[in-house]
């Protein structure tokens, strides 16, 4: 009796660990085509295609692709642009509009799940198509107030001026009237 | 018996008048209608805009930046040039909001200053050049954010023996009697830095980003600033006043602390 | 005017002159203290900055502010009794324009100095004209209050030009030193035709200008506040709501005057209860006025509460500063405006009381425009707070007493009523005028 139980017992360890091994076996090595082309419309940029196979050939569906970039900002980082999941044929579409013309590298990146092990690709391609260059909000009615605020200037220089006149004329028209003889203001 | 000017007198008045305008133009002093300038300081050679990002989901007050600002540029304890402010929601929520200085690209403080000590730089951060300001305070009157600080008595002793001359992109030691703001650490940025409040967040909550290469970074992750921006309905503080901040919030209020 | 009228007019315009009797020294030194202990505070302030004034990071403005918008709008006595009454013909306004023209001189310059001593740094106050950025309310202050300044100068000078031949006759041989100024700044005036015509054209040309001149001093003033964000400045009520307040306060500033100068040199009767009854009147048109724009500003707030303006509403009305509020309101406007045109006894006295209290009333409502626009919070914190402090305030009893000791002084030297425009009024003939004195510019006799 007990015979048999270690008998059973020892076959569904064998099992498992044949298992095991089966399953470790499964996951195989994974590749990323990675290609990038011109968007079907301009303003979308760039399509960045990705192929997910593992090496016996089969796609890999539903993969989870992350793209980044790599960037020089204090320090060199890896921007992170967005991610695709791949179709039934392990393919999948990333748009990308770059910020700026120019190269670009790509980082295409698989985390890897059961079967499939974590992979990476690179490409560089040359932008020449951009998003807008980033503009800061212009201030309203710039030129409007400039006009304005020259306008005002001359008056204030027109009533200095003024107040000057009056100061002027009138001194020397009380000076002139000083010397002024046989006039009705003066005295027997 | 006195009378109203006569026509012949403003006629009189009007042409000496005009001849004064044309006197005076000729040896008026160069009027700027908008203050800009070069900055001194080193760029990278890239054309920057920054911007920040401030993440309200992680934000636990601790306060860390503040303090790191304060370290980091030698102010009193009353200067908080970026102050977390504790705000309770209309659902009865409370949560942190850092404020730094938005540099705002249609700055009151800009518009009001009447010697020009506030300017602005290449790369959009305001600056304030202490040894310009007279410390009239009509910029702390105009800012409708409270971000800027006036130095009524003489900043602490400095903490490092070798006192460099303090220049608007580096304004340490402060001024007595002048205004005093964040400027985004424009000092550190131009040696490949991060600024102080920044590196300080301890929840990676604050971001510094570029416009122009759309890219924004807490020092840990970094992400493409527009979508980044698109992806969390980003928002700016009091925009309806048309300041247009350079700031810009992840609306939360803190809820992922335990994350 | 009969001749002895005008004799005796004449004898009460520069009885103040040269008269340095024991009431003058001691007014002089009494006024003399107070200007000096602002002074030290002054100087002190220089030495330490402005922490120690209780101004803060909420509150950056006060006391100085406050004063400087207040002061000036004492000087618009100026502008309103002397030069609108001038272009309206008001013949009662003649033994007033000197104590009013002077009054505005004296307040306006002590008013221009506070930015001065509101700065961080006074000591780069000159390079404002280098910097001079224009888009900036404060260089706006600059040139409206200098221009001011000159055009209240030019003002007062003008009118006295033919004064000076009184003065000198009532010096006499008293001065070595004034009788060449008076000489000199009388511009040889003998009351020719040529020079009247002259006298009259520029008079009226600064009569015209400086109202104008003074709308624009407190519109700029007003605009320093309404350019910003805060709530309760950001009105377009502001800029009328200045220059009517300007107005307010200096005509009750005029009446004060005037009612003290008037007893103090004995012109009771030259300056009567009609004078200070049609004051009065104006006052209250004034006051009324200043009541429709405060209603006006309320109600558009008060109705819509919109966020920023609220919580300073229900300070004033409710809140922290409500009794100061309603103590302007009730004690420092309706009150007063109804005390001063009541009919009845004491016409003199209640339009003095009443412009104390519009005075005092109106420095109030300085202060609970700039203080809460200071302290509300324009962020998510709490309301800022603001108490001054003994530089604060003794800066403000001394230049408060400055005004008057101009005044005393200024009229130890010149006649305190305008004897040409009392002339003039009158219609007393150029050939009646025995302004003529012996050994002066050329001739004449009596």
């Amino acid at each position: 009796m007990t015979r048999r139980i270690a008998a059973s017992l020892a076959l569904s360890v064998i099992a498992m660990l044949l298992l095991a091994t089966l399953a470790d076996a499964a996951t195989q090595q994974t590749t990323i085509q990675l290609s990038v082309a011109a968007a079907e419309k301009a303003e979308q940029g760039y399509a960045i295609a990705v192929r997910v196979r593992t090496a016996d050939g089969k796609p890999v569906n539903e993969a989870t692709i992350s793209f980044y970039e790599p960037v020089d900002l204090f320090g060199a980082r890896q921007m992170s642009l967005g991610t695709t999941t791949t179709d039934g044929q392990g393919q999948g579409i990333f748009l990308y509009l770059p910020a700026q013309l120019g190269s670009h590298q790509i980082i295409a990146r698989f985390a890897g799940r059961d079967q499939a092990a974590k992979a990476e690709a690179t490409t560089t391609f040359d932008a020449d198509v951009a998003a807008a260059v980033y503009q800061p909000e212009t201030v309203p009615l710039s030129g409007f107030s400039q006009v304005v605020t020259v306008a005002v200037g001359v008056i204030v220089l027109a009533v200095w001026a003024v107040i000057a006149f009056a100061l002027v004329s009138t001194a020397r028209g009380v000076r002139r009237g000083a010397r002024d003889l046989g006039t009705k203001g003066d005295l027997a | 018996m006195a009378g109203p000017v006569s026509r012949r007198q403003l006629l009189i008045g009007g042409g000496l008048g005009a001849s004064a305008v044309v006197a005076a133009a000729a040896g008026m002093s160069p009027i700027r209608f908008e203050a800009a300038a070069e900055s001194q300081h080193v760029h990278d050679e890239k054309p920057r805009q920054w911007a920040m990002v401030i993440d309200l989901r992680k934000c636990d007050g601790c306060k860390k930046c503040t303090e790191a600002c304060q370290t980091e540029h030698e102010l009193p304890q009353s200067f908080e040039w970026i102050k977390v402010f504790q705000v309770q929601d209309k659902q009865g929520r409370m949560y942190n909001m850092p404020r730094p200085c938005f540099q705002c690209e249609n700055a009151p403080c800009l518009k009001v200053c009447p010697v020009a000590a506030t300017f602005r730089v290449k790369d959009g951060v305001v600056l304030v050049d202490q040894d310009k300001c007279i410390g009239c305070r009509m910029c702390m009157a105009a800012c409708p954010y409270g971000a800027r600080y006036f130095n009524y008595n003489e900043p602490p002793a400095p903490t490092h023996p070798f006192q460099m001359k303090a220049t608007p992109e580096h304004p340490v030691p402060q001024q007595k009697g002048t205004v005093g703001k964040c400027m985004f650490c424009v000092h550190r940025t131009a040696e490949g830095q991060l600024p102080a409040c920044v590196e300080a967040c301890g929840m990676e909550a604050i971001w510094l980003g570029d416009l122009v290469e759309d890219v924004a970074t807490n020092g840990h992750e970094t992400v493409r600033l527009s979508q980044f921006l698109k992806d969390n309905d980003a928002f700016r503080y009091k925009e309806d006043l048309g300041t247009a901040p350079r700031v810009y919030y992840i609306a939360g209020h803190g809820q992922l602390l335990d994350a | 005017m009969d001749r002895l009228t005008r004799e005796r007019y004449v004898e009460r315009a520069v009885w103040p002159i040269g008269r340095g009797d024991r009431n003058f020294w001691l007014s002089v030194a009494v006024l003399s203290a107070a200007v000096l202990a602002g002074l030290y505070a002054w100087i002190y302030q220089l030495r330490n900055g402005l922490g120690v004034t209780g101004l803060n990071q909420k509150v950056s403005w006060g006391f100085y502010i406050i004063n400087c918008v207040f002061f000036i709008g004492i000087s618009y006595g100026g502008a309103m009794t002397s030069a609108i009454l001038r272009l309206t013909n008001a013949k009662w306004r003649a033994p007033l324009t000197r104590i009013a023209e002077a009054t505005a001189v004296a307040a306006l310059v002590v008013g221009a100095v506070y930015p001065i001593i509101d700065l961080g740094r006074p000591d780069r106050f000159l390079t404002i004209p280098l910097y001079a950025q224009v888009g900036s309310p404060i260089v706006w202050d600059l040139v409206a209050i200098s221009t001011y300044i000159l055009a209240s100068f030019v003002f007062l000078y003008l009118p006295l030009i033919p004064d000076f031949p009184v003065a000198l006759a009532a010096l006499g041989d008293r001065s070595k030193f004034l009788g060449p100024l008076y000489r000199l700044l009388s511009l040889g005036w003998r009351g020719t035709l040529g020079q009247e015509k002259a006298l009259r054209r520029g008079v009226g040309i600064m009569a015209v200008l400086i109202i104008p001149l003074a709308v624009s001093v407190h519109s700029v003033l007003a605009l320093l506040f309404a350019v910003t964000a805060r709530g309760g400045w950001h009105s377009t009520i502001f800029a009328p709501l200045f220059v009517l307040a300007a107005m307010l306060s200096g005509v009750a500033a005029v009446i004060l005057v005037v009612g003290a100068l008037r007893k103090v040199y004995g012109l009771q009767e030259f300056i009567t209860a009609k004078h200070f009854r049609y004051l009065s009147y104006l006052l209250v048109a004034l006051g009324v006025g200043y009541l429709y724009f405060m209603v006006s500003e309320y109600v558009t707030e008060g109705y819509l509460l919109e966020s920023t303006t609220t919580p300073v509403l229900e300070a004033i009305f409710t809140g922290a500063y409500a009794p100061a509020f309603w103590a302007f309101s009730v004690g420092g406007l309706v009150f007063p405006l109804i005390l001063a045109v009541a009919p009845g006894r004491f016409p003199i006295g209640r339009a003095c009381l009443a412009s104390v209290l519009v005075v005092a009333g109106m420095w109030l409502k300085r202060f609970l425009i700039v203080v809460p626009g200071m302290a509300e919070p324009i962020m998510p914190w709490d309301w800022g707070r603001y108490s001054p402090t003994w530089v604060e305030i003794t800066i403000t009893i001394g230049s408060a007493a400055a005004i008057p000791l101009i005044l005393i002084v200024f009229f130890r030297f010149f006649p305190v009523m305008s004897v040409h425009e009392m002339d003039e009024v009158e219609g007393v003939e150029e050939r009646a005028r025995p302004l003529l004195v012996p050994g002066f510019a050329g001739g004449g006799d009596d």
